[in-house]
């Protein structure tokens, strides 16, 4: 069976374009397995993953629970809010407690970047990333690649639009990183103020403009707006994103191309995409939520061997 | 103490033997003879490939963090990592706690390292409890021995009380020091905003937050008069903005920390809390940009800003860990390894001479029969550093484990010597 060259996952940034292959091919056939009437395999029997989730998340835990419990993995569970001990503090013990409850493997979500890199150079646990601030989200990147995969039958030559908040967006960094390694062009597209400066010298494409945007792209990765966790005001309000940025059906007849669209979800139904555009027949969704699983059963499969 | 430096190449202008390779013999503190071929029976030579000796250096930017957070640094260990680092007189900050803002407070730093090995220098707070609003008793403790005036690594965001401590401080004529830093634009800010703020997911500090605030300034004390002193720049429109002052003949000066003539932004992917500091490791361009004003004369002095912290402070994750580095010991190396041996010699008065007359200090002499102020290092040499040498408590230096050039290998100041066996 083939392995991936890096010992954590912690960011695309450091896979190679044959590790994302990799991981690939090995979630088509996960994707098989828990399409099956038995959809548990042995292949992490007697190994003990921690999930740990110092940030709120319902859907990226589950779904790596959900991996996990199919692969027949030993399951446990934290979270912790920021508010009652200082961060910096909890990770340390954090680090002291997995070191001695023998964890094998470590899912972590965390406030601030670099703090997956933190963990794994201090503990001998591997550590997959499940967010880390605004630095990467490598598992969903790999799910969205994968779906855009199954879908086209290919990455490579696609463009992709990723539509949204691309300055706190851990999930357009990654996008990117997996994107370019897989030969797809890939263009970022939000307010100026929700855009960083140099996001350009990443080699990606810049609009201000959805139209043109979806004008452009064969694929939209719509990602979710967080007015209420910004402490500075990025945009003035949802209302007016939403006229400006927001996705419905009559801008998409409008530009009249065939475009997948894609969300990592939650969906602001309203706010960034419509009802009538997430719930169509070019939305794939739910098809990333199904593969999230794949995915991650592959990731940790490889990880653990 | 009887010592014979032997062969080594002198850095001071005033002597006679400038740029000459001589001996040189230390007695009880004193120069005694300088010259070529000296016999010293008894004495302890220092020999080395390829020594140069310079007046000791001065620094104008460091934290020793005593009184408040002695278990950070104390004020014997900044001095003794200060001494074996080659400098013999540092300008200490005042962001202890309490804060250096009165004339006991001042007093007490100052009697409390009458004894030290280096000679410690007090810039008092410019701002009450460095707040930014309220100047300090300024005349009272400059009377009191403080050399100039500072509100540390808190800039002074309020412009009406940055143009009051301008103009008060030109009562004893005492130079300001201000680290520009636009709280603003700054705010929550962990690396240079570039792009490798941007593959990292670090918010980004741009240029801009540290340019727009030397451009604020330099109106202010065009306006104002007085001097003013630019604790620590990073960036090469800075050095561009104080070329301009410079030239047109403002009373300006700037300084420039070791490490960002060695280091750029291009360290960060990995996450090593030890390479935050404030300012942020900028680009080549800015680090290149840096060195040559350095040389050039646009920058005057470069200093440490030694930032000692503990693993509580620094062992975290990057946006909780407080910034700075534990570098006195290995500025001047570090200086040295971003330099060829040409370049080191232009950039070494930056490192004695300049900071001591922007402080106005005396100037170090050779001549015997002066009390010996020196340090002697070995620009053909190059060493690994080890946590177990340094003195600093910090624990934040990320050279530990590198090799710099141009160890040092003898540091004297009157009746204190450190001769290095490493």
């Amino acid at each position: 069976m083939s392995a991936i060259s890096t010992k954590h996952l912690i960011s695309i940034k450091e896979l190679s374009t044959a590790d994302i292959e990799t991981i690939f091919n090995t979630a088509d056939n996960f994707k098989e397995v828990i399409n099956r009437p038995i959809k548990k395999v042995p292949s992490l029997r007697d190994i003990t993953i921690a999930n740990i989730f110092f940030e709120n998340s319902t859907r990226t835990r589950l779904s790596f629970e959900l991996a996990e419990k199919r692969l027949s993995a030993d399951v446990i569970n934290f979270s912790a809010s920021g508010s009652s001990v200082s961060k910096g503090e909890t990770l340390i013990d954090t680090v002291k407690n997995i070191l001695a409850m023998k964890v094998d493997m470590v899912v972590m979500r965390h406030a601030n970047a670099g703090a997956c890199e933190f963990l794994s150079r201090n503990i001998d646990a591997k550590v997959i990333n499940a967010g880390d601030g605004a630095h990467e989200h490598p598992t969903q990147a790999l799910l969205d690649a994968f779906s855009i995969r199954e879908k086209y039958g290919k990455v490579e030559g696609l463009k992709v639009a990723i539509i949204g908040d691309i300055l706190h967006s851990r999930v357009a960094l990654s996008n990117i990183f997996c994107l370019q390694k897989l030969g797809a062009e890939v263009m970022v597209c939000g307010p100026t103020t929700l855009m960083p400066k140099f996001i350009g010298e990443l080699g990606v494409k810049v609009s201000h403009n959805v139209r043109e945007a979806l004008e452009w792209c064969d694929v939209a990765n719509v990602l979710r707006i967080q007015l209420e966790r910004q402490a500075t005001r990025y945009f003035p309000s949802l209302r007016e994103y939403t006229l400006h940025f927001g996705i419905n059906r009559q801008l998409l007849e409008a530009v009249g191309r065939d475009i997948t669209i894609m969300h990592p979800g939650p969906i602001n139904r309203g706010v960034e995409l419509n009802s009538d555009v997430a719930d169509s027949s070019q939305s794939i969704i739910l098809n990333q939520v199904e593969n999230g699983v794949a995915i991650r059963m592959a990731a940790l499969y490889l990880l653990a061997n | 103490m009887h010592l014979l430096i032997k062969s080594a190449k002198l850095f001071n202008e005033a002597n006679a033997h400038h740029l000459q390779v001589v001996d040189i013999e230390v007695k009880a503190g004193i120069i005694q003879r300088i010259g070529a071929e000296l016999s010293a029976p008894g004495a302890t030579e220092i020999t080395g490939k390829e020594l140069w000796v310079s007046a000791g250096f001065v620094d104008t930017y460091a934290f020793f963090r005593d009184p408040g957070f002695e278990y950070k640094e104390d004020l014997a260990s900044g001095c003794e990592a200060a001494f074996r680092g080659g400098f013999t007189r540092v300008l200490l900050q005042p962001d202890t706690f309490p804060y250096i803002q009165t004339k006991g407070e001042v007093q007490a730093m100052l009697s409390k390292a009458a004894n030290a090995p280096i000679q410690v220098l007090v810039a008092g707070a410019l701002t009450e409890n460095l707040e930014g609003k309220d100047i300090t008793e300024m005349l009272d403790m400059h009377r009191a021995g403080a050399i100039c005036f500072s509100n540390g690594d808190k800039a002074v965001a309020d412009t009406s009380a940055q143009m009051r401590a301008l103009q008060y401080a030109q009562h004893v004529n005492a130079l300001v020091m201000s680290y520009p830093n636009d709280a603003y634009l700054s705010k929550s800010g962990q690396v240079h905003e570039g792009v490798v703020s941007t593959q990292l997911g670090l918010k980004g500090i741009p240029a801009l937050a540290e340019e727009m605030q030397i451009a604020r300034d330099l109106a202010l004390l065009s306006y104002t008069g007085g001097r003013l002193h630019f604790s620590k720049i990073s960036s090469a429109r800075s050095v561009e903005l104080i070329r301009e002052a410079k030239a047109a003949g403002m009373q300006v000066s700037c300084g420039v920390s070791a490490h960002h003539l060695l280091l750029n932004h291009e360290v960060l992917p990995g996450f090593d809390t030890n390479y935050k500091v404030m300012p942020p490791l900028r680009t080549e361009t800015d680090r290149l940009a840096l060195l040559k004003a350095v040389a050039e004369g646009v920058i005057d002095v470069i200093c440490s800003d030694h930032q000692p912290e503990d693993v509580e402070h620094k062992f975290l994750e990057f946006d909780l860990a407080k910034p700075g580095i534990a570098g006195i010991e290995t500025a001047f190396s570090v200086v040295a390894s971003a330099c060829s041996p040409k370049e080191l010699a232009a950039v070494l008065p930056a490192l004695n001479q300049r900071p001591a007359q922007l402080l106005g200090l005396p100037a170090v002499s050779f001549e015997a029969g002066a009390p010996a102020d020196l340090v002697v290092f070995d620009v053909a040499e190059t060493y690994m550093v080890e946590k177990a040498n340094l003195r600093t408590k910090g624990i934040n230096n990320p050279f530990i484990g590198q090799n710099l050039k141009a160890p040092i290998r003898l540091v004297v100041r009157g009746h204190h010597h450190y001769i290095s066996h490493a």
